[in-house]
């Protein structure tokens, strides 16, 4: 890649879908929309503050789709965007899921909260009866996309929910996503995908391994402190690889690798 | 390898003078302090050591800088910062091989950096080796010193009652030497063998990542979190962004990984909250990944007793 690699460029917002309290899928004008494969994340820049990564949770034609949630100053100052203001965007970014591998697989999905953006762009792919969707989120309208889960479930794909806090409306399980595995559903998966909040990471990924799935059939998305997304600034460096171009997908035992160095917690 | 007499080096300098190049030297001012001034030196200044400033590295990567603005809501590149074509004389080998590191990383890896390499290809650096070392240096262990071995254009070899030896590090400073004389390889051996014995080397397999529990926890411990070591290492790049208050100008600007602000993320969370591990993640860069050239400027600047120093001091 050459040139003005630091520089986004201005970006529409087509559309803004509310999803939940506080998060947003917004639809952004994106010209090189179908070089996003999945897993990569975009920098996305605010007018008057500076840039974050945000995963691509989907792309249409002339956009990508990010789900943001509002937790600070960037997010926050979006969120007083309306539609046909503009953002800057550069992208895409990062190391993609392993798509070639995954393929004619049978893949489980571990996901915690917003974690189902960075995979979704892997289900609306393969979604079919090799797949399993294992999610979990805090309360059920914290359960992203809930409009697409019929047309996975119709494409075969399995999906299992669950929340920490259920509400009236909720008939499913009660509890944090490992509880919904079990030895004989981690067995019956030949790879697992694995993105949420770090400490879900941590215990999910722990579960697995001790479900019976190695290392090097586990895939993690690392979350971590990010600014320029092409291997310069420093921030998201975890022992010698730079999150933003070695990652931000991991498989776990190179995770296990750089956690045998790295200072600080990994996973 | 060729040798030059004072008048040469003058004569090298004027070259680049003519060719546009301003020449830059060590001058020292009233109190002392060593900056880069314009001019060709009658003599060269026996008592420089080093700019306490790593000022190869300022050149490059000054900060802050403008990345991009926002112009009637377009975003625009901004003017890339430019110095002009800049003759850099007199500087020392661990500045030129931290430059030679800087210089693979903005350039060769994912993306190659055009502010930097905008700046790199107008920087002409000419450095003198050293024959003595300077404050809580070890670039001989490093292998950074005290004659550089990348990151030069020209590198000159002091001798005090002959000639001074020269090399060329690139096409230019080939180009730069034709006209001399030429002299045996074999004279650089010589000054290597009377030099060297002056400098410390330390047996590098000691200096390791990770530290040993204890000696990262006895460094935190004298951490003030002050980020001086950061700001004068000639290999510490790491940069944030922001919008310059009260503008429409997106700059790139020095950060320090010493600071917590630097691995903060959203709502306070933290991947490594406590001074022990970013001390950690500090020397997993500067001797796990290599990037240390062993300068002495984070020992010089210190006021607890955490950097370089004080690691060697356990390790020795
Ligand atoms: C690869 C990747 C993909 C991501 N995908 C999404 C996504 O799809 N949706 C989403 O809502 N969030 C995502 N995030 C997290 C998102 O980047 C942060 O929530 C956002 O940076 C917070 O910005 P803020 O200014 O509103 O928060 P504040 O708390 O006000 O400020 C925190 C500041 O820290 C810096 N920062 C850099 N990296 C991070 C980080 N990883 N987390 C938090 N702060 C960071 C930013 O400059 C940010 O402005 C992702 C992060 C990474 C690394
Ligand atoms: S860590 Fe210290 S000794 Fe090593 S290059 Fe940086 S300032 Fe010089
Ligand atoms: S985000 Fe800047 S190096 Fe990775």
């Amino acid at each position: 890649m050459k040139g003005f690699v630091n520089v986004p460029r201005a970006s529409r917002i087509l559309k803004n879908r509310d999803e939940a309290p506080d998060i947003k899928t917004y639809t952004l004008a994106f010209e090189a929309w179908h070089e996003v494969q999945p897993g990569q994340f975009m920098e996305l820049f605010v007018e008057g503050f500076w840039e974050i990564p945000i995963s691509v949770a989907a792309v249409e034609e002339g956009a990508v789709l990010l789900t943001i949630a509002r937790v600070g100053k960037v997010t926050g100052a979006l969120f007083r965007h309306r539609e046909g203001e503009c953002v800057g965007l550069r992208g895409p970014y990062g190391r993609p899921w392993p798509m070639e591998e995954l393929r004619g697989r049978r893949v489980l999905l571990v996901i915690g909260g917003l974690g189902l953006a960075p995979v979704r762009m892997v289900i609306e792919r393969l979604a079919g009866p090799e797949i399993t969707l294992v999610y979990g989120a805090r309360s059920p309208e914290l359960l992203l996309y809930r409009y697409r889960y019929p047309e996975w479930q119709q494409r075969g794909m399995q999906v299992l929910l669950t929340v920490d806090r259920a509400d009236e409306t909720w008939q499913g399980p009660v509890g944090v996503v490992t509880t919904l595995l079990n030895p004989e559903l981690v067995q019956a998966h030949e790879v697992a995908l694995v993105a949420g909040p770090p400490i879900m990471m941590k215990f999910a990924t722990k579960a697995l391994e001790e479900m019976g799935l190695p290392p090097d059939r586990v895939y993690v998305t690392l979350e971590n402190h990010m600014k320029c997304g092409v291997g310069l600034c420093g921030h998201c460096r975890i022992g010698d690889k730079y999150v933003c171009v070695d990652g931000p997908v991991f498989r776990l035992d190179e995770v296990r690798h750089l956690e045998t160095w790295a200072a600080g917690e990994v996973l | 390898m060729k040798q030059l007499r004072w008048s040469d080096i003058q004569q090298l300098l004027k070259t680049l003078q003519a060719e546009g190049y301003q020449v830059l030297v060590p001058k020292k001012n009233a109190w002392g302090d060593w900056f880069p001034e314009e001019g060709i030196p009658e003599a060269w200044p026996e008592d420089f050591e080093n700019y306490l400033f790593p000022f190869l590295r300022d050149l490059v990567l000054p900060s802050p800088e403008p990345v991009f603005e926002v112009r009637n809501h377009e975003l625009c590149e901004a003017h890339i910062l430019e110095f002009g074509k800049i003759a850099f004389f007199g500087a020392r080998a661990c500045d030129a091989t931290a430059l030679a590191y800087t210089d693979h990383f903005y350039l060769e890896r994912a993306v190659r950096d055009e502010h930097y390499a905008r700046r790199r290809e107008q920087l002409v650096v000419i450095t003198v080796a050293c024959t003595r070392p300077c404050e809580a240096s070890f670039c001989l262990t490093m292998e950074a010193g005290p004659w550089a071995r990348r990151g030069f254009d020209v590198q000159l070899y002091p001798r005090r009652d002959a000639p001074w030896l020269a090399e060329a590090g690139s096409p230019i400073g080939e180009r730069l030497l034709a006209p001399f004389a030429d002299t045996p390889e074999q004279a650089r051996d010589q000054w290597l063998q009377e030099v060297l014995p002056r400098f410390e080397k330390l047996d590098r397999s000691k200096l390791r990542y990770p530290l040993d529990p204890e000696t990262r926890q006895y460094l935190a411990d004298r951490c003030f979190a002050c980020g001086g070591c950061i700001w004068l290492c000639p290999t510490c790049t790491c940069y944030n962004e922001r919008t310059l208050p009260g503008t429409q100008t997106v700059v790139r600007e020095q950060d320090a990984c010493l600071l917590a602000g630097y691995h903060r993320m959203a709502k306070g969370a933290s991947l490594r909250p406590t001074m022990n591990e970013m001390m950690g993640f500090r020397y997993e860069c500067k001797l796990g990944i290599g990037s240390c050239v062993g300068c002495g400027r984070c020992s010089v600047t210190c006021i607890g007793h955490a950097a370089m120093e004080a690691y060697l001091e356990r390790v020795r």
